[in-house]
Formats: structure tokens, sequence, C-alpha cells
């Protein structure tokens, strides 16, 4: 600054600037005018997109807007439908149906309709990656029949549909192998990556007595965004072990005639690809370390420390998960799904022969597994 | 401003000059800044899994240019600017100056209208005014009056206020990060990464910055031992960050701008505790506007010196309220400027920012002598004794 003027020229852009500042409302939220949408639930139409969103608006406690078509799910929570030809049509016009204009980055729950499914479901995914405002993470489910529905359940509790929804979906059924959660980010870049395949959890309403509970036990697989399978309670254990660290996972096995069930404590996993010729194999070697924890029919103590007793259950264990893993990549290679990203691993460890062999790899490949129960330390 | 040895105006007086280790921070810390917000999204966009492979060129293509301009103070004892003045008179370096100036000009078009998308992105939830930004502006207005040896001693901070959240950042996503998804290496032909490379060249154009800002630094023996490492270790952070962030967003990253802000997004306890990463984004934020302001200050620098106008001030206010409009008008054409940027202005980053260099280099990178020399010594011990 050389002279007065300069600073009074400053003070006048100065003031300008803090009236323009000061005249908007920093994005503060009134919690009691806004919105929040917590789990969204989308179907394909033939005429583009239907769209559920569940909004919690703590003054909507006293029933629906006039003119949306809405559900009252849960204390402070609506299920809202709108229709688009695109996912964010119908977003708007979820928006323009309540006038909240509900912020969509505390979304934790995406349900994908079946008639989504059977086409490329990053049809709808797409707008969620490429929204500023939309966290880019949310949990994914698969659905059989409308997604819409799951959002009409009536928890047990009063939870709200989007938290008994997460609780499923959350990091705690993955963990013991009852659910392959899958998020929107993991899921796409295994969607763009060379062998197109991904997975989420086929997610059901069960009706009871005190309310709707939901089972996420089962696995939609998908090609090409498309889902082409579905994978068995079994098979989802036996994807888990290989997949995702598992602690405190519960394993039933039959073992010298009664159920006995196995606590696993932790599962060391290393997947080797081979190439030898033009013949893959997908080397597995799996070793689980677990403690018997429980038996169908009480046990005497000397059972308890049985050498013999426990290492004829850790075998047996070993080879029936085997099987298991087994009979649930034949089912993968049948219908064409890469389950243990063979092509991912062909691309990045034998580039010269991807071009070659990346179409018929599933179907070439082989697998040699090795499962071994160990005993904690 | 003061006049030369030659009677001219001068960049530098003696008590505004940059030192080898602040221009060693400035390079190694500052300079990477500008690569934190888009080009990691766009390099996928180019390159994909070959990003590094594009930035690795990218950043050749920057050292080259860093190298003759160093190479050019070691040799003449003197700034490039300065140099011209001597060689081709006052009038022709004043004429550079302007021409120079507007070339800065552009190159500040992108990272301001990416640091306001950022600013809007980063600190809201939702859409906010433009005028969430528009302060920037004066404290824009505000580094514009200063010397550019302010730049030196905000250099001095760098250090600990841009490893620390960068590093921080990285460490934080390294839960969710595959580095084996930058696998295989060269996957595709070496010319979609040099056509990543001619795409982002905006991004990959320091230099351009540099040779302005060599007008405040005084070459001394030895100083290229802290210079160029320093220039290893800006390309090395940015190396590590891109190579992070293909890690964890894979091909996806090409639909994820602002990837500073994202990156570290996924951290396990950032469910429980809230996203406290934001911290150290506001933190790498501060260092984002000083990056965004450096073209507008070389610009008033630039133009300051071509007119022979004493009032810097007044530059400093017209800029600053020019590029608020520029700003305010133009942030929703963002897409076509990156089109434009990325198709139409490559040769000319390439001509101002790499050509020009190299062609000081070759003209004015001769041993000084006689009257010259004397007269830089002279300086030289005027700057000693002030010391």
């Amino acid at each position: 600054m050389r002279s007065k003027k300069s600073i009074l020229y400053y003070l006048c852009i100065l003031l300008f600037l803090l009236i323009a500042f000061f005249s908007n409302d920093f994005n503060l939220v009134n919690v009691q005018k806004t919105a929040i949408i917590t789990a969204i639930a989308i179907d394909k139409e033939e005429d583009g997109f239907s769209l559920t969103a569940l909004i919690a608006n703590p003054a909507s406690q006293g029933g629906s807007e006039g003119g949306a078509k809405t559900g009252q799910t849960a204390d402070g929570y609506a299920a809202v439908q709108g229709q688009g030809k695109t996912v964010a049509e119908a977003l708007e016009d979820v928006n323009a149906k309540t006038g909240w204009y509900p912020k969509l980055v505390f979304c934790r729950v995406l349900l994908l309709g079946e008639s989504l499914c059977s086409g490329n479901v990053f049809d709808a995914l797409d707008y969620f990656l490429r929204s500023d405002y939309a966290a880019d993470d949310p949990l994914l489910a698969a659905t059989d029949g409308k997604a819409s529905e799951l959002l009409q359940a009536k928890p047990p509790l009063k939870a709200a549909v989007s938290e008994a929804i997460e609780k499923v979906l959350s990091d705690q059924p993955k963990r013991v192998g009852a659910v392959l959660t899958a998020s929107l980010r993991p899921f796409a870049i295994s969607y763009f990556s060379a062998g197109n395949s991904g997975y989420m959890p086929l997610i059901v309403k069960e009706t009871g007595k005190d309310g709707d509970v939901f089972n996420a036990s089962k696995t939609a697989l998908f090609q090409n965004g498309r889902r082409i399978g579905v994978l068995d309670e079994k098979g989802t254990f036996a994807l888990s072990c290989i997949k995702n660290p598992l602690r405190l996972a519960a394993y039933t096995v039959q073992s010298q005639g009664e159920e006995n069930t196995l606590l696993i404590k932790q599962n060391q996993r290393k997947l080797r690809f081979l190439l030898d010729g033009d013949e893959p194999t997908m080397r597995i070697n799996l070793t689980l370390y677990a403690e018997w924890t429980d038996a169908a029919n009480s046990q005497p103590l000397e059972a308890l420390s049985s050498r013999e007793k426990q290492s004829a259950l850790y075998t047996n264990a070993g080879n029936v998960l085997s099987e298991q893993i087994q009979s649930t990549f034949a089912y993968c290679k049948s219908i064409g799904f890469d389950a243990f990203d063979a092509i991912g691993k062909l691309q990045k460890y034998e580039n010269n022969h991807f071009a070659r062999l990346k179409d018929s790899l599933v179907q070439r490949l082989q697998l040699q597994i090795t499962v071994r129960f160990a005993p904690v330390r | 401003m003061t006049n030369n040895s030659l009677g001219a105006p001068c960049l530098r007086t003696n008590s505004q000059r940059i030192t080898a280790r602040q221009l060693a921070f400035f390079t190694a810390f500052l300079l990477p800044v500008g690569k934190l917000l888009e080009l990691p999204s766009l390099l996928t966009a180019y390159a994909g899994g070959d990003l590094l492979i594009a930035a690795l060129l990218g950043l050749t293509i920057e050292f080259i240019p860093f190298c003759c301009l160093l190479f050019l103070c070691k040799r003449s004892k003197t700034a490039p600017i300065e140099a011209l003045e001597r060689r081709c008179g006052a009038p022709t370096a004043r004429i550079f100056c302007g021409v120079y100036g507007l070339f800065l000009l552009s190159y500040a078009v992108l990272p301001l209208l990416d640091l306001e998308k950022f600013s809007h992105a980063a600190f809201s939830d939702t859409s906010p005014t433009f005028f969430i930004f528009a302060p920037f502006f004066v404290l824009c207005g505000f580094i514009c009056t200063k010397g550019l040896s302010a730049y030196g001693r905000a250099a001095d901070l760098l250090p600990v206020l841009f490893l620390l959240p960068i590093l921080g950042l990285i460490g934080m996503s390294l839960s969710e990060a595959d580095f084996t998804r930058l696998l295989p290496v060269m996957e595709k032909p070496l010319t979609v990464s040099l056509k990543a490379v001619w795409k982002t060249t905006a991004y990959f154009s320091c230099s351009g910055l540099l040779l302005p800002m060599m007008s405040a630094y005084q070459y001394r023996d030895g100083d290229e031992k802290k210079l160029l490492p320093a220039f290893g270790v800006g390309a090395a952070l940015t190396l590590l960050f891109l190579a992070t962030f293909f890690a964890v967003f894979g091909l996806t990253g090409e639909k994820e701008h602002y990837a500073v802000m994202k990156l570290a997004q996924y951290f396990p306890a950032l469910k429980f505790v809230g996203r406290i990463d934001l911290l150290l984004v506001y933190t790498l934020s501060v260092w984002l506007f000083y990056y965004t302001a450096l073209p507008i200050h070389l610009f008033t620098e630039c133009f300051t010196r071509c007119f022979s106008i004493r009032k810097k001030w007044m530059i400093a206010s017209i800029s600053s309220v020019a590029l608020l409009l520029f700003t305010l008008f133009c942030n929703k054409y963002n897409n076509a400027f990156h089109a434009f940027f990325a198709e139409a202005m490559p040769p000319v980053f390439l001509l101002f920012s790499v050509l020009l260099p190299i062609a000081f280099l070759l003209l004015f990178g001769r041993k000084r002598q006689g009257r010259y020399e004397n007269n830089q010594k002279r300086e030289e011990t005027e700057v000693h004794r002030e010391e």
C-alpha cells in the first residue's frame, strides 16, 4: 500500500465483499426445516426409473405431504417415490413433490430392484458416482422383486428401515462370513476392471410376529453390471473365507455323527495365479485358526481335550469347507463369473497373454485348493 | 520497485530476495500443490493405469526448463529477465514482461476455476453461493501488493504445513489402497501417455512460474545441490500422491474430482469420529490459495514492470476484481475451459514454460564478463553487507 487512498479503496472492496459474504446462509441447516435421505430403492420401469427415497424429517411426524406418493414408516421417516427417465430426474421428482430438496450425502443404503439388475445396474449407479453431493460409498444390496417394497417394511423396536438394513449389511455380519457386503466404490472398481465381475448381498424381507426382519445371507453375482446368478448361504460363506478377513465366525460341521461348531478366529488366505502354457490355475491356500466351541450334545471333559477327536473334527471341517469352495467355484465358472478376479490377475501379472486368454479364462481356469483348520495357539 | 544497475526498473530489491533454501522449499512443496485437485482424475481419464508414466513424462518436461533456468542463473549470475534486459535493452524486456504477464494470466485460469469448485465441494455439503469464495480475491489482492519475497517467507512454513497434511492424508488412505491396481506398467502404448501429458500441459508448466520468480533469487555457488534434489522431492511427492489416488479409486478415479478431498474419506475411524481428515484438507487449502494467487502475483509484477507503474496496488486491485468477475460469470463454463486448455492451449504452455527457458539458456547462458560482472559483484557485496 503506497497511499491513504489505496487503503480506502481496499476498505470499500472489503466492505462490498463482506456484505455479499454475510448475505448468504453459510450453509447452516435448520434441522426442523430440512430433510435427509437415508436410503434409496431404485426399480427400472418401462419408461425410466422409479426411485423411492426414505427421507428422515424431524417435522414430518404428522403424515405425508400432499400430492406426493408417500408411505409412512418409522416415526420421522417417509418413503417418497419419484419417476424419471434418469435417476437424477427421478430424484428431482422426489424433490419437487416434497419441496424439501433433501440432502443426499447421508444416504448410506442403495437397494436395487430385480428389474434394474436384469439390465446394467450402472444405468442407475453412475449418478451416485458422478454427483459431488452424494456419498460415493453407500452400501449396496439387490432385491428379489421391487426394491421399493423393502422400504415399506416395519422393523421391530420401531427402528428406521434404513438403520435395520444398514445393520444387516454392516461390517459385523461381514466379519463372521454371513454376508458378502459391497459398497458402491469397490463394486464400481470391479465393474470397470478387466474382469467386469462384482457381487452384492441379496436382501430379502422376512415377516415375523414382531415385525419385518431382513436377511442378506445370499449373494447376487454380477457380470458387466447385470445380475447373472445367486450364491446360497453356504456359497456366501465359502467365498467370504477367501475374500474377507474373518473374525469369530461360527462354522458348524458334522463329525463322528454329530454337529460341532468351530469358532474361526482368523483366516490366512494366499491366492496365486499360475499360467502353465495356456492352462491357468488359481492356487489357494487357506488356513483357518479356530477353536472347538460347541457341539450338539454335551461333551464329557475328556472329550474336550481329546486330541484325536479334535484332530478328526478339524480335518473333517477342512475337507467340507474345501468341497464347499470347490462347488461354489464350479457354480461361478458355469455362469461365467470371475469369482477370484483371475482376469484381473492375468492382466496384472501375465499381461503378454491377456488379450489372447481373457475371454476364455474363466472357463479354462482350474482350482487347486488346500484348506486347513488349525487350533488356536 | 527499484532500478537495477543499468537504470531499468527491477523486480528485485536487495531486501526482497528469495534464498536458495526458500526456493528449494517452494519447488519441493508449493509447486506440487497445483497437481492435487484435478490432475489425478484427468490423468486417469486420459492414461488409465499408466497415469504414473504420464506424470513421469510431465515432470520430466518440467524438470528440463527448471534445469535450464538454474543453469542460466549459475552461468550468467543474473536472473533471466535481467539477462534479457542487459542483452536486448529495457524496451524489449518491458515488452517481454507484458506478453509474459498475459501468459501468466491465462495460467491462472484453470487453478482459479478448480479452486472455486473445490472450495464449494470441500467446505459445503450443498451448492453454496459464489460469494463464499469471493474473499479469496481480497487475499489474492493483498498478496499481489507484496514482494516476491513474501512467497519465500511463506515457503519456510511449507515443510511442516504441507508435508504433515499430505502425508497424513496418504497415510489415512492406505487401508483402502491396492497398489497392484497400477499393474501392469506400460500396458498402453507410450503415445497414450504422451497424449495425456499433452492434454494436461497446463498442469505441468510450473517452470513457467519460475522464470519471473527467479528475478527475486540470487544464485550462489552450490545452490544447485539444494534445488535439484528439491525438485526431486516435489516430483516424488506428486508421484506418491497419484499412485495412492489410483490405488484407492482405480479406473473410477476418472469421476473423482478434487482428489485431495476424497483420498482419505474411507479411513475406517472416520465412520465414528466424522470427517476429521478435512482438517488436513483445510490446511492444504491454505497452500492451494497461495498457489492460485502466485500466477496473479507474478502477472502483477510483470505488468508493473512493463508499464513502469509504481503503484502496484492498482494492478493488484484491478486484476483481483477482474478475476472475481471472470470467476463469477465464467465458472459455469468450467468444462468448456478445461476442454479449451486441453485442446488449444498446450502449444502456448509449451512455448512459455519449456521452449522459452531453453531459449534463454542458449541465448544468455554465456559467462558474464567485464562491466556486467563488476556490477554484479557490487550488488552481491551490498547484499552481504546488508545481511
